[in-house]
């Protein structure tokens, strides 16, 4: 008898794991018709602002798409961003906090994780659990590790770097300036250093003497060992990398000396972000690439500015909103493709699809193709230039909206 | 030649605001016994205190100074009543017992302060601009004026300190407290006010240094939680509890930190730190003025 009542109860448990395998495919719709889009950031800790301001880029998108009908494909359904805060300093809780978001709210993608080193450990729990994940991270490592279901939307950081380099050169020569020799100085993180190496290798191979090369541990305490380097090699322009308030410091101390040299910022990192306007009069004049920018003539970004501007009351859409903003417009244009919130066939449709129109494609140069690595292979960087507390675009021309200054 | 001289002019400069803090941070751990984790976010309130009321109401960081220290000596005091007084006031089993806790009550203490500045203030960096701008120009040698004016603040605070607790009847109080608490107590010394004052006094020079360092240091909240480490390292090498030590041992450590950066390599500058602090762990243990004590 208790033979049989275990057979039956094995039987049943079998049959029931059965049936949840065979519902599992549709359970990233949910019943209320709602598409989970798992947001995975920092929302505690130094890097809380940047990770608050990928978050906001996302609802903006989330409520432009849910306003104007949702996901015509899935009958009207809406979009639901699900953040989870990974903290500021440790990758390993990211992968978990990930992993549970993955696990108990369903999500059908991620977009995330805003810094490179909590990226790297975000996508891995993304890649164990099939989910398609977005990424703004620009550490090269990202996409070099064989992933099927991670896609970086921004360039790369080793051609970030060296893109800094080639538009500054560019540039000066339309001001008719010669660079013969630069300083390159960055923090020792794996990010800026595969930047600020990158300008130095790209220097030297084209005939530019590279005065100093520094790179400072993160958290540096006083800069002058920095000044007294570069004022010994008098370059005619510093390119400088790291987190804001190390550059913060290295730039005050640099105007402090009086040394009026161009200064370039390789994208990522301090320059990028609201807190840069509080140099006030040293940051006019600043450039640095970037990814993304709030002045361009890409389809909806005008739009998305003024909103996101008024409704978190900021001075301006940062890089990291508005390549959040986009990521949530490219996924909406992969679930209407694969007709299905399922995290496989979403993936399936990153992979073959070419964004053109619209704002699912408005990164610079306005068309995004996902290669097999997951790199976007239009990626191109822009140089901003600050003024006033603002970055403006400034090149390369195509896309520019201020002239230099 | 030059150069040498400006790295080690700049190294006092720097140098001296650590041993402002550190300063601070030896006479908690020297009279009452506790390691304040705290100590660096203290530092960071009186940075955004400074900010703040430049911001708000144009007051210059000097006025700041003599605003914002009562205030901080005021919540020092209160920390140590509300604060650490409870694990002294619990039976322990063991001595350490009380330092555990302690530890743990500040390093506590350190995470609320900081995410309640980051909820006041979010993570973004705040930069004061304008206050002692530019270097002062010494033939071919430069000084920065900001850390011109904290080398000079930090000297004559120091020397303050170091005539209260060697010249004056507090002093004396305090010295025999931290020698024999008991026999302090069985003369007549309310020991447990002399704790609390020289806890307060403690986080007042840490909020000193907080306001000067704000004139040239990028403000954000977790800046303090940078500086304790510094901290740590100048108190142990100076000698754990000397004041005297703490300050010199504050100058060496940015000497050492500017003559590695300069001459070795920019991202090794804490290393040159470290690697002295080892050696003068092995050679001294004691630190350079720490008395050694009879096993």
């Amino acid at each position: 008898m208790s033979t049989r009542v275990v057979r039956t109860a094995t039987a049943f448990l079998i049959a029931a794991f059965s049936l949840t395998g065979a519902v599992a495919p549709v359970r990233a719709l949910a019943a209320d018709n709602v598409v989970r889009i798992g947001a995975p950031y920092p929302l505690t800790g130094a890097w809380a602002e940047g990770g608050q301001g990928c978050l906001n880029g996302m609802e903006l998108a989330a409520d432009e798409i849910n306003r104007a009908g949702g996901i015509e494909a899935l009958k009207g359904a809406k979009i639901e961003i699900d953040p989870v805060d990974t903290g500021s300093t440790d990758p390993t809780q990211a992968q978990s906090v990930t992993a549970e978001l993955i696990g108990d709210k369903k999500v059908s993608a991620l977009v995330g994780a805003y810094v490179s080193s909590l990226s790297l450990t975000v996508s891995t729990a993304a890649e164990q659990a099939k989910v398609p994940m977005l990424t703004q991270s620009y550490v090269d490592t990202l996409t070099q590790r064989g992933y099927q279901y991670l896609f970086q939307l921004p360039p790369v950081a080793s051609s970030l770097g060296g893109a800094a380099l080639k538009f500054y050169v560019q540039i000066a020569a339309t001001q008719h300036k010669n660079v013969k020799t630069i300083a390159a100085i960055g923090s020792n993180d794996a990010s800026i250093k595969a930047q600020i190496t990158a300008v130095k290798d790209d220097a030297e191979k084209t005939g530019i003497k590279v005065s100093s090369f520094d790179l400072y541990p993160i958290g540096i305490s006083d800069a002058s060992a920095i000044v007294n380097h570069l004022e010994q090699g008098k370059p005619d322009a510093v390119f400088l990398g790291g987190p804001l308030p190390d550059v913060t410091l290295i730039i005050k101390a640099i105007r402090a000396r009086g040394i009026t040299t161009p200064i370039i910022g390789p994208a990522g990192g301090g320059f990028l972000s609201a807190g840069f306007a509080e140099l006030k009069a040293d940051s006019n004049g600043i450039m640095s690439t970037s990814a993304w920018n709030d002045d361009m003539s890409l389809p909806g970004v005008k739009r998305a500015a003024e909103e996101y501007k008024k409704r978190f009351k900021a001075p301006f859409m940062p890089q990291e909103a508005g390549e959040s903003w986009v990521s949530v417009y490219v996924l909406t244009a992969a679930i209407e493709r694969a007709k299905s919130a399922e995290p496989e066939k979403i993936a399936a449709a990153l992979r073959g699809m070419t964004l053109s129109m619209g704002p699912a494609s408005a990164m610079p140069p306005g068309k995004i193709t996902f290669g097999a690595g997951g790199r976007n292979l239009h990626a191109m960087p822009i140089m901003v230039q600050w003024f006033n507390g603002i970055p403006h675009t400034v090149w390369p021309r195509s896309v520019s909206s201020s002239p230099i200054r | 030649m030059i150069a040498l001289v400006q790295t080690i002019i700049t190294g006092v400069l720097v140098g001296s605001l650590f041993g402002l803090f550190s300063s601070g941070f030896a006479l908690s751990f020297g009279i009452t016994r506790v390691v304040n984790f705290s100590h660096g976010d203290f530092v960071t309130l009186g940075m955004y205190a400074s900010l703040m009321l430049l911001l708000g109401f144009g007051v210059h960081p000097l006025l700041s100074i003599v605003l914002v220290t009562p205030l901080m000596f005021l919540l020092g005091m209160l920390v140590y009543r509300v604060v650490i007084e409870q694990t002294l006031k619990r039976r322990m089993e063991r001595p350490e017992d009380a330092q555990h806790a302690q530890m743990v009550i500040t390093l506590a203490l350190s995470i609320l302060i900081e995410n309640m500045l980051l909820l006041a203030f979010g993570s973004a960096t705040r930069t004061m601009n304008g206050v002692f701008a530019g270097d002062v120009n010494l033939g071919p040698l430069y000084a920065n004026k900001a850390q011109l004016a904290a080398f000079f603040i930090s000297t004559v605070c120091f020397g303050i300190l170091w005539f209260v607790l060697t010249r004056t009847s507090f002093g004396k109080t305090m010295r025999a407290t931290v020698d024999d608490r008991d026999m302090a107590t069985m003369i007549g010394i309310d020991t447990r006010a002399v704790y609390a004052v020289s806890f307060g006094i403690g986080i007042a020079l840490a909020g000193i240094a907080g306001i000067v360092l704000a004139t040239f240091y990028p403000v954000a909240p977790l800046t303090g939680s940078t500086l304790i480490i510094i901290a740590f390292v100048t108190v142990v090498l100076g000698g754990l509890g000397n004041v005297v030590g703490a300050f010199i041992g504050g100058l060496t450590v940015g000497i050492v930190q500017q003559l590695t950066a300069t001459y070795v390599a920019l991202d090794l500058q804490n290393v040159g730190i470290f690697v002295v602090f080892i050696l003068i762990l092995i050679l001294r243990p004691q630190g350079l003025f720490g008395r050694r004590i009879a096993a």
